[in-house]
């Protein structure tokens, strides 16, 4: 029942974080040249030789890579290039939930207009309400988002001075950035959210309940919505990859201290241990996301459970 | 189905029947028009813009639009830091703009399709192979994996056009292969085997001719994308190098002056808006138009 | 079709129109009567008209369809002048309808018993646990097996059989004195087919409903309608009881569909006999009869004017130059 399905996704998370693993190891190897120089390009000649020796250069592949295994396991991820004071997978850590509060924000802002202008299209589609959504909804998907945050900062943090420009200073510094990490997944939820809708009312079903005399409120709020919401999950799980190319760019500009942030500054510095530790917390955070959608189909769609009940 | 029948529907994929059948909309025309407007331009870039992009003219720095204070008819859209002339960066920007993205969707969409044909058709192992690859790449977000890349290798057009092509072909090869999937089975196919059509002539003259219209489309609207992915990556110092200008770039150097001479930074931007705008305009009039909404991934 | 004061239902030249790029003439000057307590079958090939008509007496036609002419009688009241809130109030309570799909008329996302449960608190003021009891109550009444099972189970946990047999049950419900049956049969296996039959048959003898069943299998209307109206290209061409319809049949249309039924006893067929040609193009409905392109029997006139249903004799109607002649 659930606990095997639950099992069985458990089992695939390990798979995979395996796979990040191996890979992680893989590519290292497979650069030419010695690994150590290529990633302590600005490191000096102390921290080559450690690295070296942290890496296990000189024993046998085999045998690297189950020392390897083993420290990511741990979380032993070394010591960062650039600030080998922290301990990386706690900075990793703090930073990693800074950006989830900023993804979260974004989400539920995306979710909440794509909802209210999704659905209405879809009950009124073909409408000058319907037209005028689409028209902004194509807005919003052209825009190119830091170009917006970096407007959104002169206009409303500069000119008007009514949020932060930069740094995380509790919920206020949310909403600038949101908005403009939300802005993309806006258009393409409010996009599946009416053609959804409107594939919905076309259904049997709902002419089914029209014939029956339930009132038309009843049919939208109760039934419809219900149907619109389900496959929402998966969407924005899926979303949410690109989602991450968004905030990475966001937190840049805004110099939010979110994992973004530490992400690109770190791969642009060559800052490997840091990579590796930001990609091994990512790895795992996918996986156990993807545990919560299917749950939540499981819980929510009986025919999700008549599939895996006949499994 | 006999041969003429056979033959029938291959003609039917054709080009010009495809393209007689478009029913025109306002979207597709106006968006047609801009787009059309913006490759005339990029094309005569050197022609068009008033000043050499890399020509430097420190005295005259940071000048604003022509509309505000300070601005001459000189330079109709100002000048950057080191007083290049705004408008010729732009429009060279446009240029290599177009350029790129037309280049990397033709790459990346034809090596998506590619492999999602392979994929589609032959299936088995071949299949959950290459579908494994798809999904390894697709799990990682494709702004970490250019930033990697172009950290790693220097960004040069060619390792640009790379870059793009493996953000687009994912998605391509997944779609396309579930189209595969379905339309190996449609008459015409079994019809052409039966005729004693090899496996490749079944790919590229039947599957492929009703294919590359609908990719077409489809593909259109990534340029889109990839203009707007290679600004973030000019913004980043990843893309273009400068003294090149690419709208990203553009964007980049006019960071530290957002709040004086603001409009370096903005104009680039609304240029992206307009050419994304145009583009999504226009293919969306398209789908309208042959009424192929639901392909969309 | 006795005197006008009894009869339940009275359709007079319905006339609905889907107005797409081209304008299609869906239902193009239907009329007829149904008494209380009669089963009419509606009879006819795909696209001649039928469910739109049953959609046009609910008033269920949404845009770009819409009724663009004549009177539906219910009980004396026009049902097309009604407001949307008085229509709603017909719909499932005095008329209800059951659909071709029984595996789609269900929402999947909530119980069976549920969506039946909404459709009695759409009309009546009871209390949620009464509105259940009803809802059992009909269930049974249509002949489904431990009902209060049945009510807490997802449509994908039912087999199509018994989803017909409890839509039957919907639209039981609110004690309606009409249900339009929509192909109810025509997604079933043979089996099923008949077990809806049999609870049609009871739940009239019960209750004494009238019934209106679509169908384009005349073998199934000849089982269970009293009157037949057999329609062609979105018009009446005959209209009859059963009997004087096999006996009798006096439209070229109908006369070609009986000659084509199967019959599981019949000597076996070398040419199996069909209507040569295809239905009419709603788009560009023929000026004359619609049949006249497809009719054995097609004459001049056929062609330039369209014959409007006439009576032959009591209880007969047909829409036909040749007997209008004869």
């Amino acid at each position: 029942m659930i606990s095997r399905m639950l099992l069985n996704r458990l089992l695939f998370g390990f798979v995979v974080v395996f796979g990040v693993i191996t890979i992680l190891f893989a590519v290292l190897r497979v650069i030419p040249g010695d690994p150590a120089r290529v990633l302590a390009t600005a490191g000096t000649d102390e921290q080559i030789k450690e690295l070296r020796k942290t890496l296990g250069l000189e024993k046998p592949l085999t045998t690297q890579y189950f020392i390897f295994l083993g420290k990511m396991i741990k979380g032993d991820f070394g010591k960062s290039f650039y600030s080998p004071q922290e301990n990386i997978l706690s900075l990793v850590l703090k930073r990693a939930v800074t950006s989830l509060r900023l993804a979260f924000f974004a989400i539920f802002l995306a979710l909440g207009i794509a909802l209210l202008l999704g659905i209405l299209s879809g009950i009124y589609a073909g409408s000058i309400f319907d037209r005028v959504s689409l028209g902004f909804i194509m807005i919003c998907q052209s825009l190119p988002n830091f170009w917006l945050g970096m407007i959104l900062v002169l206009f409303f943090a500069i000119k008007l001075n009514v949020f932060p420009a930069t740094g995380d200073h509790g919920f206020i510094s949310l909403i600038l950035p949101g908005t403009a990490v939300g802005l993309n997944l806006v258009a393409v939820l409010t996009r599946f959210i009416r053609l959804n809708m409107i594939d919905i009312l076309n259904t049997d079903y709902i002419k089914a309940a029209r014939a029956r005399g339930i009132r038309e409120s009843s049919i939208i709020l109760r039934y419809a919505f219900r149907n619109c919401i389900l496959p929402l999950f998966t969407i924005v799980t899926v979303q949410f990859g690109v989602l991450i190319g968004g905030i990475v760019i966001i937190e840049f500009v805004f110099d939010y201290p979110g994992l973004g942030l530490l992400t690109l500054n770190a791969v642009l510095r060559r800052d490997y241990p840091l990579v590796q530790a930001i990609i091994m917390v990512v790895a795992v955070l996918f996986v156990f996301l993807n545990l919560l959608t299917d749950i939540s189909y499981y819980a929510l769609d009986p025919r999700v459970r008549k599939a895996q009940l006949s499994q | 189905m006999g041969r003429k029948e056979l033959a029938e529907v291959l003609t039917k994929s054709r080009f010009g029947y495809f393209f007689r059948s478009i029913q025109f909309n306002n979207s597709m025309i106006v968006g047609g028009i801009i787009i059309l407007i913006l490759v005339v331009v990029a094309i005569s870039a050197p022609c068009m813009a008033p000043y050499d992009p890399e020509d430097q003219d420190v005295a005259n720095s940071l000048m604003p639009i022509m509309s505000m204070e300070g601005g001459s008819s000189d330079h109709i859209l100002g000048t950057d830091a080191l007083g290049r002339d705004l408008l010729s960066r732009l429009i060279f920007g446009l240029r290599t703009s177009l350029f790129i993205g037309f280049a990397s969707v033709i790459i990346g969409v034809g090596f998506g399709t590619f492999i999602g044909l392979i994929a589609g058709y032959f299936g088995g192992w071949i299949d959950t192979l290459l579908m494994r690859l798809v999904d390894m790449q697709l799990a990682f977000p494709v702004l970490i994996l250019a930033v990697i890349i172009l950290t790693v290798a220097p960004p040069s057009i060619p390792t640009l056009l790379l870059v793009f092509s493996l953000a687009l072909w994912p998605v391509y090869a997944r779609v396309v292969r579930v189209w595969t999937i379905v339309e190996k089975q449609a008459e015409y196919v079994t019809a052409g085997r039966m005729v004693g059509a090899s496996h490749l002539r079944v790919i590229f003259n039947y599957l492929c001719r009703v294919l590359v219209p609908l990719v077409a489309i489809i593909g259109t609207v990534d340029i889109a994308t990839i203009i707007i992915l290679e600004a973030i990556l000019g913004f980043l110092g990843l893309g273009v190098q400068p003294p090149t200008p690419s709208w990203g770039n553009i964007i980049a150097d006019g960071r530290i002056y957002i709040t004086t001479a603001w409009w370096i930074s903005f104009l680039p931007g609304l240029a992206i808006f307009v050419s994304v705008f145009s583009l999504n305009l226009f293919v969306d009039g398209l789908q309208e138009g042959t009424k192929l909404e639901r392909i969309r991934k | 079709m006795s005197d006008n004061n009894s009869m339940l239902l009275e359709v007079r030249d319905l006339k609905t129109y889907f107005f797409l790029k081209k304008t299609l003439k869906a239902v193009d000057g239907v009329s007829f009567t149904l008494a209380k307590g009669r089963t009419m079958a509606l009879v006819g090939e795909s696209g001649a008209g039928k469910s739109v008509t049953c959609q046009s007496i609910l008033r269920s036609v949404y845009p770009p369809g819409a009724i663009v002419g004549g009177n539906i009688l219910w009980k004396g009241r026009d049902l097309v002048k009604l407001s949307a809130r008085e229509m709603r109030n017909i719909r499932g309570d005095q008329i209800a309808m059951v659909f071709q799909n029984p595996l789609t008329s269900l929402n999947p996302l909530f119980t069976m018993g549920a969506q039946l449960s909404d459709a009695i608190l759409a009309h009546r003021r009871v209390s949620k646990g009464k509105a259940k009891e009803i809802v059992l109550d009909a269930l049974e009444k249509t002949g489904i097996n431990e009902p209060e099972i049945m009510y807490n189970r997802y449509p994908c946990e039912l087999n199509a059989g018994t989803i017909q047999q409890a839509m039957f049950g919907a639209a039981m419900l609110c004690e309606p004195e009409l249900i339009l049956a929509d192909e109810v049969t025509s997604n079933l296996d043979i089996l099923s087919q008949a077990k809806i039959l049999i609870t049609m048959k009871d739940i009239q003898k019960k209750w004494g409903l009238a019934f209106i069943m679509v169908t384009h299998d005349l073998g199934v209307a000849t089982q269970i309608a009293d009157d037949i109206l057999v329609m062609y290209g979105g018009r009446c061409v005959e209209h009859t009881s059963m009997r004087e319809l096999i006996t009798h049949p006096l439209h070229p249309y109908t006369q070609a569909l009986i000659g084509s039924v199967l019959e599981i006893e019949a000597p076996r067929m070398d040419v199996i006999k069909t209507i040569p040609g295809n239905p009419p193009d709603m788009y560009n409905p023929p000026n004359g009869c619609c049949f006249c392109l497809r009719c054995p029997q097609a004459g001049e006139v056929c062609s330039k004017r369209n014959p409007g249903l006439v009576v032959v004799s009591e209880n007969h109607q047909c829409a036909c130059f040749g007997v209008h002649k004869a």
